[in-house]
């Protein structure tokens, strides 16, 4: 890795004779925007979506004053759902509030709120074969606050000084483990050549279905920079108090991630983290993503290194429900090809190997799995959109297959339709029996976007299966504000 | 039990600090000792105090900055150079009468920029053009980027629009990245948080934007069965998959008031079919997932004490003569609960 590494800086020195770049590379990052998620088939995905094209539209005109954002855009979505199956059904209302206050990229204040509202409009029996999280709580209402945070942006935050201060229930993906949390977290503006830029986080922890108000509290820092061409190395601590768990105990995990392109279309990634006195877990990758050709490749080779077994909750692989987890060495391969303008091929396989075969046990299992989807975007004589997907685990004599057809044609500008049907197959020695479950499903999708402010959703699903047979009926509605 | 030694995560550990020093030092040195033949803005602006127009004649009186010709090069290197090698000469640097490195500083015909705009707006060349007095050669970071651009304009109240610079680009376009397998690559670019290209995903999107979509709405797979049977299957081939959403307070909500599928039926008394699960053959995990402990195992009758029973007495000589025991052993292994 390191001679490749050094070969690919030597490649990417600066050259003074004419080289790869084009102008446009050199001096104008293409525009993304929202409208590529609107294909999404969830309407609240194509809400918030929207919401943030709307926040990326530019004013009108040369030079002019930037016309101000609306002050607060977002959506709400209202769900109603219904389910039944042999003696007895489910009605439950769910509705969705999202809201970006301010624009983050020219506002001093700045905020998000996402906010879910659950209601069981028909109780919960015992035994209700509908139970589930949702019904874990005391009462048929139920909320869940996923985000809630205020930004601050200093005007004319200089470089190496805060350029953010976020405060509330807040979320970081790209610590090495999740960061969620209620409480404070403040980053710099990048400075320097090497656009050096340092931050850091505390809080509370945000546990969904969690009842204990003792919930420790997480902490860290990080430092990223681009020390050289066309790289990026970002550097990590975290600390994790787990007062519940632990009694007394604390965790301390580092992380260092490197990050490298090659040309435009090849990027190497690598991630290490230490946890305690501990080697924890290591991860190479390559992607491949050649826009030309319409090709991309992942591969992607990842070992946890340590047994994982009685730390804080927030790096805990299900400690408490499935032990201990022991070191694996997994493969992955996903790759995915356009041939032509209307048919599409995406295909991965991971392989997943125990390191130690004594180690070998219920949940700690060696797993191949693959799976290929073929979609045909158009389809004659009638313009139907048709994808076939199968996906195949096999583990221990344990196998999940997936076997699924769906056609959808859009009926209209603002109409879309699908129709399709999915096959499961679950097998699984349980007792010295092996027992299948042969799951079909079938469904039907309607989706109507009225207008630019308001969409409807309509899906209907018949699942016949062993146990038995339910179906879902769910009706939908968004607004955007 | 893990045999594994630490020194592999340490040997990885190694590597990957090796591969980052490597880089920053192959970036820094690599060219030491090379004597490449370059432009210099540090020679002409730093050391020799050259004014931009000098060379770039038409910056402050047209759109283009006006790139130097062989001949405005010549006024004064047509003495300099010539004791030089020809490779030193500062002909090398053109061909065909343009200068080679043009390239690194061109904009697409697309975009829109006015040198004149920004100089008689009394902008100075370096308030773009930072640290170019420093610069040994010409390399594409002389480009000057969007990023910095809509910074500038930020500050100076100017309109950030797309429209701004750009005659094609709007909100409403999509990048050709976007199209097929984006929502395959999506996650993979954002991480990387690469700013070239399409792949700077705030030019656009909010961070909200991202939320929606990774946090409210359950994968499609999750469907009545998945709920009621298939997610145990999943979570024990591979929670790391289960884990990028769920913790293990989730687990525990459910399944403190719900029984798994396979507690039904014969599950419990009279047939016990449960019992072979742990103890025929003593392998299985699944059943301390929530069995902690077996209190169970101490309720059941103890060996009576009169007639005297002892542990190697053979049970079915006395119990289950006439018909098997309703027992999921037939009374084979008795002792086992019967202490």
């Amino acid at each position: 890795m390191l001679a490749a590494s050094l070969a690919a800086c030597r490649a990417a020195r600066p050259l003074e004779a004419p080289g790869e770049e084009t102008p446009s590379e050199l001096a104008a990052p293409s525009l993304g925007d929202e409208t590529a998620q609107a294909a999404d088939p969830d309407a609240a995905s194509n809400a918030a979506s929207d919401a943030a094209s709307d926040a990326a539209s530019p004013p009108q005109g040369d030079q002019q004053p930037a016309k101000p954002a609306a002050p607060i855009r977002g959506y709400v979505t209202t769900r109603f759902r219904s389910r039944s199956t042999s003696g007895a059904d489910d009605q439950d209302l769910e509705t969705a509030l999202g809201l970006d206050i301010g624009n983050e990229s020219t506002d001093v204040l700045s905020g998000h709120v996402l906010a879910r509202l659950g209601a069981d409009l028909d109780g919960t029996s015992t035994p209700d074969p509908f139970f589930s999280l949702n019904d874990t709580f005391d009462h048929s209402l139920a909320s869940y606050l996923y985000y809630a945070w205020v930004d601050v942006r200093p005007k004319q935050a200089a470089p190496g000084q805060i350029e953010r201060w976020r405060v509330g229930r807040q979320i970081d993906y790209l610590t090495p483990e999740l960061a969620w949390f209620d409480g404070l977290s403040a980053q710099t503006r990048a400075s320097g050549r090497q656009r050096l830029q340092l931050g850091g986080y505390a809080g509370v922890p945000t546990r969904m279905y969690e009842t204990s108000a003792d919930r420790g509290a997480v902490l860290g820092a990080f430092a990223q920079a681009e020390p050289w061409k066309d790289g990026r190395a970002r550097a990590d601590w975290m600390y994790l108090d787990d007062e519940t768990r632990l009694a007394q105990g604390d965790n301390n995990l580092v992380s260092l991630a490197l990050w490298q392109s090659f040309l435009p279309s090849l990027q190497l990634e690598g991630r290490y983290t230490h946890l305690e006195q501990d080697p924890r877990d290591a991860r190479l990758q390559a992607n491949w993503f050649d826009q030309e050709h319409e090709l991309s490749l992942l591969l992607s080779y990842y070992e946890l290194l340590h047994e994982q077994k009685g730390f804080a909750l927030d790096v805990d692989p299900f400690l408490s429900n499935l032990f201990e987890q022991f070191p694996y060495r997994q493969v992955r391969l996903l790759a995915s090809k356009s041939l032509g303008e209307s048919l599409l091929l995406q295909g991965g396989a991971d392989v997943r190997r125990v390191s130690d075969d004594a180690d070998i046990g219920e949940f700690n299992r060696d797993f191949e799995r693959g799976y290929l989807t073929f979609t045909h975007g158009d389809l004659l004589p009638l313009s139907l959109s048709l994808s076939l997907t199968g996906e195949v685990w096999n583990s221990s004599d344990d196998d999940i297959q997936t076997w699924g057809l769906d056609l959808s044609r859009r009926l209209g500008p603002e109409l879309d339709a699908s129709i399709g049907s999915y096959y499961s197959l679950y097998k699984y020695d349980a007792f010295s029996v092996e027992e299948r479950d042969d799951v079909r499903t079938y469904y039907l999708v309607l989706r109507w976007k009225q207008s630019r402010v308001s969409a409807f959703d309509f899906r209907y699903d018949f699942e016949d299966s062993e146990i038995g047979d339910y179906q879902t009926l769910r009706l939908g509605a968004t607004w955007q504000l | 039990m893990t045999l594994r030694s630490p020194w592999t995560g340490r040997a990885l550990a190694a590597l990957m600090a090796l591969a980052g020093a490597g880089c920053v030092l192959l970036d820094r040195f690599g060219s030491a000792g090379q004597a490449r033949f370059a432009f210099s803005h540090r020679l002409h602006v730093g050391e020799e105090q050259l004014e931009c127009v000098s060379c770039h004649e038409d910056a402050d009186v047209s759109d283009d900055p006006g790139m130097p010709a062989p001949e405005s090069c010549a006024a004064c290197h047509g003495t300099l150079d010539a004791d030089k090698p020809p490779e030193r000469r500062v002909e090398t640097l053109f061909a065909e009468g343009r200068y080679k490195a043009a390239h690194a500083s061109l904009l697409d015909e697309e975009q829109i920029f006015s040198h004149q705009r920004h100089v008689t707006a009394g902008q100075e060349c370096g308030a773009c053009h930072a640290d170019i007095e420093s610069d040994r050669s010409i390399d594409a970071d002389i480009g000057v980027t969007m990023e910095r651009c809509m910074d500038c304009h930020a500050q100076q109240r100017v309109a950030n629009a797309c429209e701004t610079c750009h005659t094609l680009i709007r909100g409403d376009w999509e990048p050709q990245s976007h199209q097929h397998n984006w929502k395959l690559m999506h996650g993979r670019i954002a991480r990387a948080g690469s700013k070239a290209g399409a792949d700077n995903c705030a030019l656009c999107h909010q961070e909200s934007a991202c939320l929606t979509c990774h946090q409210i709405e359950a994968p499609q797979n999750h469907n009545n069965f998945f709920r009621s049977r298939g997610h145990g299957m999943a979570a024990m081939i591979d929670r790391q998959n289960c884990a990028a959403c769920h913790e293990p307070s989730s687990c525990d909500s459910c399944h403190a008031d719900t029984l798994p599928m396979s507690h039904r039926g014969a599950w419990g008394a009279p047939k016990d079919t449960h019992c072979l699960g742990c103890h025929f053959p003593l392998v299985s995990e699944g059943c301390i997932v929530c069995h902690k402990d077996t209190p169970s195992h101490a309720l059941a009758t103890p060996l009576p004490s009169f007639p005297p029973h002892n542990p190697a007495m053979n049970c079915r000589q006395c119990h289950g003569i006439s018909a098997a025991l309703p027992h999921v052993d037939k009374g084979d292994q008795c002792t086992l609960c019967h202490l």
